[in-house]
């Protein structure tokens, strides 16, 4: 078989290749998605208030649980079971809840400085699903 | 049904309710474009993390038919892209980038099985790796396009949408960024690659 005119043996043992790299340059990109890291997606979740993180504080009225998410601190009570706490938690608010080692130092001292009365204290807070009267006596 | 058409749907009639479905479906993705954007795990991370909390609170302020009519993939890229614009502003001149991080970038896992031989395995991390430093050095407005077109995989119009840059724009910009990187690439490996740089077909 006669070469075509113009090509060098090395040009025509390429020629295969030139037309498919394009092709593979285009499918090694499509292969460069990368997993997001565990607790990207949990932690926009806590930030927007849909997850809630709780953990437990000592407190002049004993253990308590505080829950929070980003949008302020969501509920303070008593933990005699874990388990239970959680459980009522998800009851009353309908959302997930998972439990840390610490409180963030700020909202534990703005929480304890309440907890010992001092209604200076300033805290943000998520009341969302209570009813009128609980919020009134509450805020 | 388009499943993004379908998670629209549920997003306006259940915000709350639907949103954790958005992050499942799209946090790796939305992390893909930040990564291949700004080549930092730990900022990708973080901007991928506030375009999801920004799209919430975009969706809470909509009107239950605008997000049903919403072309979710466009636009959750579209604000990625905007943050990690806004990111790599930041972090331009103020840290270089750490020597590990572009090996993590580019995907080497020590975990990743072996299957293959740890040659082979050690090849495929080599181009994979070569790949993503080309891509890097390709000049960011190409580089945004060709990320949301080839790696991210949207359509030359949603790209276009995406980064609100004329269809022709984008498909010019996408056929110069990509024979940037086939030199860069023929030029890491000249042996095996010198054809492929010549190419002049469009294929954005």
């Amino acid at each position: 078989m006669t070469p075509a005119p113009n090509t060098s043996p090395a040009t025509r043992r390429r020629s295969p290749r030139r037309s498919t790299e394009p092709l593979a340059l285009e499918r090694q990109l499509a292969a460069l998605g990368a997993a997001a890291p565990v607790g990207l997606g949990a932690g926009a979740l806590a930030r927007v208030g849909l997850v809630d993180t709780w953990a437990e504080l000592p407190s002049p009225l004993g253990k308590v649980g505080v829950a929070w998410n980003g949008r302020g601190l969501s509920w303070v009570g008593r933990v005699d079971d874990p388990g239970a706490f959680e459980e009522h938690f998800r009851t009353t608010n309908g959302r997930p809840l998972s439990r840390v080692p610490e409180v963030p130092e700020r909202l534990a001292r703005a929480v304890a400085r309440r907890l010992s009365g001092d209604r200076r204290a300033r805290i943000s807070l998520d009341l969302r699903g209570h009813t009128p009267f609980e919020l009134a006596v509450w805020t | 049904m388009d499943p993004d058409v379908a998670l629209a749907r549920r997003l306006a009639a259940d915000l709350d309710g639907a949103f954790p479905a958005l992050v499942v479906a799209h946090a790796d993705r939305l992390y893909t474009i930040a990564l291949r954007c700004l080549g930092l795990t730990g900022d990708a991370e973080e901007v991928a993390q506030d375009a999801l909390v920004r799209a919430y609170r975009a969706l809470a302020t909509y009107e239950r038919d605008r997000i049903h009519e919403l072309r979710l993939r466009p636009w959750l890229a579209t604000i990625t892209i905007n943050l990690a614009r806004n990111r790599r502003r930041r972090i331009a001149d103020l840290r270089p980038a750490s020597p590990l991080e572009p090996l993590v970038a580019g995907g080497f896992d020590v975990r990743a099985p072996d299957s293959a031989g740890p040659i082979a395995l050690a090849e495929r991390h080599e181009s994979r790796q070569a790949l993503v430093e080309a891509l890097g050095q390709v000049p960011l407005a190409m580089r945004e396009a060709i990320v949301l077109r080839h790696v991210d995989g949207l359509s030359l119009a949603e790209t276009a949408t995406a980064l609100g840059r004329p269809e022709g724009t984008i498909k010019a910009q996408v056929h110069r960024g990509l024979r940037q990187l086939r030199l860069a690439l023929a030029a890491e490996s000249p042996a095996e690659v010198p054809a492929q740089a010549q190419t002049t077909e469009m294929t954005a």
